[in-house]
């Protein structure tokens, strides 16, 4: 039994309210769903189009955005664009995708968020705007404020625009086509790799440990930093970034309680006079 | 009164770049030049702003994971820091704890938003969209009027008990504080460190490490360095992939 496609008419006047309204990812954020809300907000002048005369399909459509959802905000109008398209062909389908959405959308959040994080959160732009920001700020240079904005969200909005307009015209073939040309597996690879390396470089440039104790033989005093320099300079800063990484890493000690320990120890020792 | 009601606004610049345009300009290097900037001490909230930032490097709410409300540890910290004598140790020693107690109070916020948040449960289920937007409209002003009145009451009456606690702290106390916000970014690259871990790409996290060492390189220089390293072997492995399948 063929029944008839419904039409809907998605103009580009659609796709930029969409485009704007999708911006706003972090507001009305809540503990239990996180970006539910937001998500009927930004899909809002898509839906209200796509189940105009509608009432059900619209119900089903609510009912589906309302679940979870969380991805990195920069990257999430990527999965706003595809979702966008895949209701729209819902509608036109009779309400029959309903299953298709949800699993694309709820498929995407991962490997999206992955790449999202990597590029824009716990590596990539935000770390490179920061590090090269904040070295210019301590230097009493205003520029690096410019360029801490600029180096982050150019990278931002190009997602945030890309997102959306791409994002809808690829709909539901997008993940397989991208995934599939193992593009992103090599951005995330770019980023990661760039991460890594500046770490290593922040580590020696901005973690400040040494001792200023001396050892005594009868007359002669040996400082005990130059051993340690001997070594290998900025040592210590290195050994006590990769013990807080490793006691992260293997034995689940969260972020907050290293801090409170090291914020602790430091003014302890600092106020012996041992560091 | 001034000057607590242009922190706000302060804070509401904050809030806005983070919550509703996402462009991160929430973070010490932008706030607290910024609120330098509003006690007419610019240069000092700058500097203040990149030594914090990297500090706060790994401060970041992971997961959907509060940890730290970075915008209003920043205020309180530079607020403090140039009222009481502009130093970087006052400005961590107030902006930590100020930051870890308003993550409690946004993790409030949020888990209270959520108990409201299923109103719009019946919504969908009548398929009333409109009051939805108008639900999440109201949420979100209300997370931010009550987030920036914390900032401005904080500021109005907590200026005085601040400066009699920051003045009664014994001097090498004081300077152990100095050290300890020296060794906290540690704390931040540790906790990137293990976010990014990938054991194939580790040992450049050491070649970093070296250049900056033995060859004194800045991080503009790594970042630019690595960049390139990292996308001549991405092609040279699209290379080599595409002569085996010539075979």
């Amino acid at each position: 039994m063929m029944t008839e496609m419904k039409s809907v008419d998605i103009t580009k006047k659609d796709l930029r309210k969409l485009f704007w309204r999708s911006i706003p990812v972090e507001t009305a954020y809540n503990s239990e769903r996180m970006h539910n809300t937001y998500y009927v907000f930004a899909l809002t002048p898509i839906l209200k189009k796509a189940y105009a005369n509608d009432k059900e399909g619209m119900r089903e459509a609510l009912k589906r955005h309302m679940a979870f959802y969380n991805a990195t905000p920069q990257i999430e109008p990527w999965i706003v664009g595809i979702t966008a398209a895949l209701e729209v062909e819902n509608a036109k389908n009779n309400n029959t995708m309903g299953e298709t959405v949800n699993a694309v959308k709820t498929g995407l959040m991962g490997p999206m968020s992955v790449i999202g994080d990597s590029l824009f959160f716990t590596g990539g732009f935000r770390v490179i705007a920061a590090s090269v920001g904040a070295s210019l700020c301590m230097a009493g240079n205003p520029l690096g404020l410019l360029l801490y904005c600029l180096i982050f969200n150019v990278p931002n909005y190009i997602s945030h625009y890309f997102g959306i307009f791409y994002g809808y015209k690829i709909g539901g073939n997008f993940i397989e086509k991208v995934i599939g040309s193992g593009l992103m597996k090599k951005i995330t690879d770019v980023a990661l790799m760039v991460g890594i390396t500046v770490l290593g470089t922040l580590t020696s440039a901005y973690v400040a440990l040494s001792t200023p104790l001396s050892i005594n033989y009868g007359e002669t005093s040996f400082a005990v930093q130059q051993i340690f320099d001997e070594i290998c300079p900025n040592v210590l800063p290195l050994i006590l970034t990769l013990t807080l990484a490793w006691l992260m890493r293997k034995k689940n000690v969260s972020a907050t309680v290293l801090m409170v320990t090291v914020i602790i120890a430091g003014v302890l020792l600092g106020s012996l006079g041992i560091i | 009164m001034q000057t607590a009601l242009l922190l706000g606004l302060v804070y509401v610049f904050g809030w806005i770049n983070y919550n509703a345009l996402c462009s991160y300009m929430h973070r010490p290097i932008i706030i607290c030049a910024l609120t330098g900037l509003v006690l007419g001490d610019f240069k000092t909230g700058l500097v203040i702003g990149g030594t914090m930032e990297l500090a706060w490097m790994g401060l970041l709410p992971y997961a959907g994971m509060v940890t730290a409300e970075e915008t209003m540890g920043a205020i309180f910290g530079t607020y403090f820091a140039i009222t009481t004598g502009n130093s970087f140790e006052v400005a961590i020693g107030i902006g930590l704890p100020t930051a870890l107690l308003g993550a409690y109070l946004s993790t409030l916020l949020f888990t209270v938003g959520s108990y409201f948040m299923h109103r719009c449960d019946k919504y969908a289920e009548e398929g009333d969209i409109d009051r939805i937007n108008r639900w999440h409209i109201s949420f979100s002003i209300i997370g931010l009027v009550l987030c920036t009145s914390i900032v401005v009451i904080g500021v109005y009456f907590g200026n005085d008990l601040i400066s009699s606690i920051v003045n009664a702290i014994p001097e090498n106390i004081m300077d152990g504080l100095g050290k300890a916000s020296d060794l906290l970014p540690a704390v931040g690259f540790a906790m990137l460190l293990n976010i990014l871990w990938d054991k194939r790409f580790v040992p450049l996290f050491f070649i970093g490490f070296a250049v900056s060492v033995y060859l004194e390189l800045n991080v503009m220089a790594v970042t630019i360095l690595s960049l390139s390293a990292a996308m001549l072997i991405m092609y040279l492995k699209e290379d080599r992939l595409e002569v085996e399948d010539d075979d």
